[in-house]
């Protein structure tokens, strides 16, 4: 079996005079939390509905878990399970025939489903809303049931598309830790999010997409490298109106609340160095604060984009 | 074996919603009711000419309900994206064309079956005293619309007008079920023997034949993207 969960290779996707995807490649290893990241439009959901057949690939290979996603479709989506951005199942049915109705689609027997989805219950804390139907639930239970469902028949490699969006800050934290759990199980996972914070805390590797190309991706430590910039704010003791000029060499502003930022380029300044020209410069430092550079400053940077990704 | 029991989960899903909704059923069975009653009003219930046209009015009934069914099919599917999520499944597309083909023929027949004591009260013709060689053309004359109209709901539900659509497709190409199930109920209620109108038994089930295999070998391309 292929070292890969998923391996895509040149796909292309052209709807009409439409270039969605302008051949991308993307390999992830087996056990790895994957963030998928791009602007709206970049060809995220594209990527997504290839791999798990919604979409026909214009040119190209997808494999997942070395098996072809066209030419043995049936085996390749039994090891993938999405979750998908907007829900796509009858509003009507309540948490336990969502799940029971899933376990079916995949083939798994009537004592199978029920015993997975008593577990699927009770591990996303649904036991209680089994009886509910699915628009009575609130956004994060749905969200839950979302994931709960794509997880039914124990797939190796789950596909997360936005799954705290509209989610509250407790629910997203409870969210991230069946997510942390369910890679610790062993489940691959790909995630694409528009919190690039969420990206920056579960993922170990990166990839950017926009206007169908990925334009950055690995590890993601090494990705957070390429910040250069290190922003320091001092608050000095007395008001400083201008910029002295021993400090002309570095980038720096004034706050209207008087503070001094710095931005450092990492590569070349550093902390030390400016503190001695703060001090040569006679400013008296009350306060400092260090901000590093965040994944959402890469991001923005490569996508020139002012917003944040969705 | 798997397939059987995606079937089952397909055939399951769809007696659920329709047991929580009761939209399909209930709508088809008070359509019925309203054009039995027009035909009540236009025909005069004794006259010879009402037994002459009854098979003809029986089974103008049974389409117009229908496509009102067929086009509710997809549509639930549609409003949900819930297709989407069964596409998902390792599910073959001609298992989900089967899966809906049954649920709406199990609908729509049940539908007809009510139908048929009330055509009785209305129009004054009695089918109830032919119900045994009447249901197994019910059943065929059903599975002919139904085969094609499944296929035809699939494409019609992602167009703008689909409740338009539906039976601009479907009413034409279905046609020869429709005569031949026609022919087939008046020497029925004619009682004659089955010879008289053995040619237009074999015509429709042809017609199953034909196009239930063609749909269900089609559908695949039908819900592609």
């Amino acid at each position: 079996m292929s070292e890969y969960a998923l391996e895509i290779r040149n796909l292309k996707k052209t709807y009409d005079n439409n270039v969605a995807l302008k051949g991308i490649d993307l390999l992830i290893k087996k056990g790895e939390f994957y963030g998928f990241l791009g602007p709206n439009g970049a060809g995220k959901t594209t990527t997504i509905n290839i791999i798990t057949g919604l979409t026909n690939k214009t040119s190209g290979s997808v494999k997942v878990f070395g098996i072809d996603v066209v030419d043995d479709y049936r085996r390749a989506r039994r090891l993938v399970g999405l979750s998908p951005q907007e829900p796509n199942l009858d509003f009507f049915f309540p948490a336990d025939t969502v799940l029971n109705l899933q376990g079916g689609y995949f083939g798994m027997s009537s004592s199978e489903r029920k015993t997975r989805t008593e577990e699927l219950l009770e591990y996303f804390g649904l036991t209680e809303h089994r009886k509910k139907p699915f628009r009575k639930l609130s956004g994060g239970l749905k969200r839950r049931l979302l994931i709960a469902r794509a997880m039914m028949h124990k797939p190796k490699l789950l596909i997360l598309d936005e799954p705290t969006a509209g989610v509250d800050v407790e629910l997203r934290k409870k969210i991230w830790d069946s997510m942390l759990e369910l890679r610790e199980n062993g489940t691959t996972i790909l995630l694409t999010t528009h919190y690039i914070e969420e990206a920056e805390e579960l993922c170990d590797k990166i990839a950017i997409i926009n206007n169908g190309k990925i334009i950055r991706d690995g590890d993601k430590n090494k990705l957070m490298e390429e910040i250069q910039y290190q922003e320091i704010e001092v608050t000095p003791a007395s008001p400083v109106t201008e910029i002295p000029e021993s400090l002309k060499e570095y980038k720096c502003r004034i706050t209207k609340s008087k503070k001094l930022v710095f931005s450092l380029d990492k590569k070349k300044q550093s902390i030390s160095r400016l503190l001695e020209a703060l001090v040569n410069s006679s400013i008296e430092v009350a306060d400092l604060k260090t901000k590093s550079g965040k994944l959402e400053d890469l991001f923005l940077r490569l996508t020139g984009s002012t917003a944040t990704a969705s | 074996m798997r397939h059987l029991s995606q079937l089952s989960a397909l055939l399951r899903k769809d007696i659920l919603i329709e047991l929580k909704s009761r939209e399909t059923v209930i709508s088809m069975l008070l359509f019925s009711l309203l054009v039995l009653l027009v035909f009540n009003f236009a025909f005069e219930a004794d006259s010879a000419a009402i037994k002459k046209i009854s098979p003809g009015l029986l089974w103008i009934t049974f389409l117009f309900f229908g496509v009102l069914g067929l086009n509710r099919s997809f549509t639930l599917e549609k409003e949900n994206d819930s297709l989407q999520g069964t596409l998902l499944a390792p599910v073959d597309r001609s298992v989900i064309y089967l899966g809906k083909f049954l649920s709406n023929l199990l609908f729509i027949l049940l539908v007809e079956l009510i139908t048929l004591p009330l055509f009785t009260l209305f129009l004054n013709v009695d089918l109830l005293s032919h119900i045994g060689k009447l249901l197994p053309i019910l059943l065929l004359g059903s599975i002919g619309f139904i085969s094609v109209g499944t296929l035809f709901s699939a494409m019609a539900v992602n167009t703008k007008m689909r409740e338009i659509m539906l039976p601009l497709l479907l009413y034409p190409i279905s046609t020869p079920a429709f005569i031949a199930a026609t022919k087939c109920t008046s020497a029925i209620l004619r009682d004659r023997p089955i010879e008289s109108y053995s040619n237009w038994l074999n015509i429709l089930i042809l017609f199953d034949v034909v196009f239930f295999v063609t749909s269900f070998l089609i559908f695949e391309f039908v819900v592609e993207e």
